[in-house]
């Protein structure tokens, strides 16, 4: 039962009354990171799973309020296992420049344009001097804007290319996605595209992608 | 939702196979065929109705467990990713929400001016040059001014609209109309004045795509602020309320 919460009904106070209510707390989610953080071979759990923690706390109170926006549990939670994941494909680089990756590429994608400024603004004031490598795409950059132009479509728009590798990269952290938006704004071309992307990479014998 | 998830006939005690019960045993099974590494994506195009949605919590979290009405439970393979896409998060529950990963597209990725480019590579085979860098040049300028007017001065729409809907309006009557005339070299004697022809097309289209949509109160206004932008390209746009006007051919 969570009273208040959406999609969820209110139980009758007939049959409230038979239950014996128990209440739930909000669990400390600085622990559960630096758990997390240390079972995924962070060694510096302990200072990063507090500024990440900080970091969903600010977010969750300075950023616009969407319906699709989320800082709850699970959101810190895929953010640490995809940390990890990066962790273990790249152990040269420095633990916070892999855990702000992780952080970004995670929450990025679902941002309106005017909550990004704020976000990266956050991200620099809680880890100072700290530059974080934009990853290159090449290749699947390059053959999304060839299918673009297949389909007849313009591929100079910068941006909508960004969505597109950043559906991929959230589709490398969870399985189920939403691609949210109002008419017009090219959802079904966005996936579309992506799926034939990633297509033709791998009939053109690329491995490393997600096809 | 028996069509999409299956139900059990409750007469006869049949079950009936859903939509997304259908795929997901089908990418079971394909775990096991040849193409068993390719990625199978499950898409769902349309709006969220928490109804529904809910019941795809227990896929969404990590079990990945799609549990069905007959009590099957069915483990989506590893390669299977769920796709959702929707207009709005309104009546989500926030179980939901969290379960996803977001990639939220906004209209200015994309921006309307998009389509005006895709149109004028279409059309390139209907009119010839250099009528068509003119029309494309002249309806990017047009619809730049007018929507710009539409989202300052006149506000008061009829149905709620999005820029990039007006503008695939304005274009979808371009289209027919200039396929009518087919401006191409064949035929360049019959029109008299193509620029002309092909102008006064653009401000039917324009008229009756962008201003449709205003209120009533406010058309003589739009009239005004278009007959403006006309006469600026077409010094004889004739004077008069424009959504009365028609094109003789």
């Amino acid at each position: 039962m969570n009273p208040g919460y959406a999609g969820r009904t209110e139980l009758p106070d007939n049959l409230k009354a038979l239950f014996r209510p128990m209440a739930m707390m909000i669990p400390d989610y600085r622990l559960i990171a630096e758990i997390i953080l240390y079972s995924e071979g962070f060694e510096t759990a302990r200072a990063l799973s507090k500024k990440m923690v900080k970091l969903y706390s600010l977010s969750s109170e300075q950023l616009s309020k969407q319906d699709h926006y989320d800082f709850g549990m699970r959101a810190v939670k895929s953010v640490l296992v995809m940390a990890g994941k990066l962790r273990r494909a790249d152990a040269e680089t420095p633990e916070d420049i892999l855990l702000i990756r992780a952080m970004r590429d995670s929450n990025v994608p679902k941002f309106l344009s005017d909550d990004l400024p704020l976000f990266s603004g956050i991200i620099t004031d809680l880890f100072p001097g700290v530059h974080v490598p934009q990853i290159d795409y090449g290749k699947l950059e390059i053959e999304i804007k060839s299918q673009l132009r297949l389909k007849k479509l313009q591929d100079d728009k910068k941006d909508y290319i960004t969505k597109i590798i950043q559906l991929l990269q959230t589709m490398t952290v969870r399985h189920g996605n939403m691609v949210v938006g109002t008419t017009g704004t090219g959802k079904t071309t966005l996936s579309n595209t992506l799926s034939a992307a990633l297509t033709a990479l791998y009939k053109a014998g690329e491995v490393d992608y997600w096809y | 939702m028996g069509e999409l998830f299956g139900e059990v006939n409750k007469y006869t005690g049949e079950w009936t196979e859903g939509i997304v019960s259908e795929l997901v045993k089908r990418s079971v099974l394909a775990v096991e065929g040849k193409d068993a590494h390719h990625k199978r994506w499950i898409n769902f195009d349309g709006p969220v109705d928490a109804l529904w949605i809910e019941n795809m919590n227990t896929v969404l979290d990590d079990s990945k467990m799609l549990c069905l009405n007959n009590g099957q439970r069915i483990k989506m393979p590893e390669i299977c990713t769920m796709m959702f896409e929707v207009n709005d998060l309104k009546v989500a529950s926030p179980a939901t929400v969290s379960r996803c990963g977001m990639v939220y597209l906004e209209p200015v990725h994309l921006g309307w001016e998009v389509l005006v480019r895709t149109w004028t590579e279409e059309m390139e085979n209907i009119i010839i040059e250099p009528y068509l860098s003119t029309v494309s040049k002249i309806l990017l300028e047009m619809l730049k001014k007018m929507l710009s007017v539409l989202e300052t001065q006149i506000t008061k729409e009829k149905i709620q609209t999005q820029k990039c809907n007006l503008v695939r309006s304005c274009l979808n009557f371009m289209t027919i109309f200039l396929n009518k005339e087919r401006i191409n070299l064949d035929n360049r004697d019959k029109i008299r004045d193509p620029e002309k022809t092909v102008l006064t097309y653009l401000a039917f289209s324009v008229i009756w795509s962008l201003g449709a949509n205003v209120h009533d109160e406010q058309r003589t206004l739009f009239g005004e602020y278009f007959r403006g932008q006309m006469q600026t390209k077409m010094p004889d746009f004739p004077n008069g309320d424009v959504f009365e006007f028609g094109i003789n051919s």
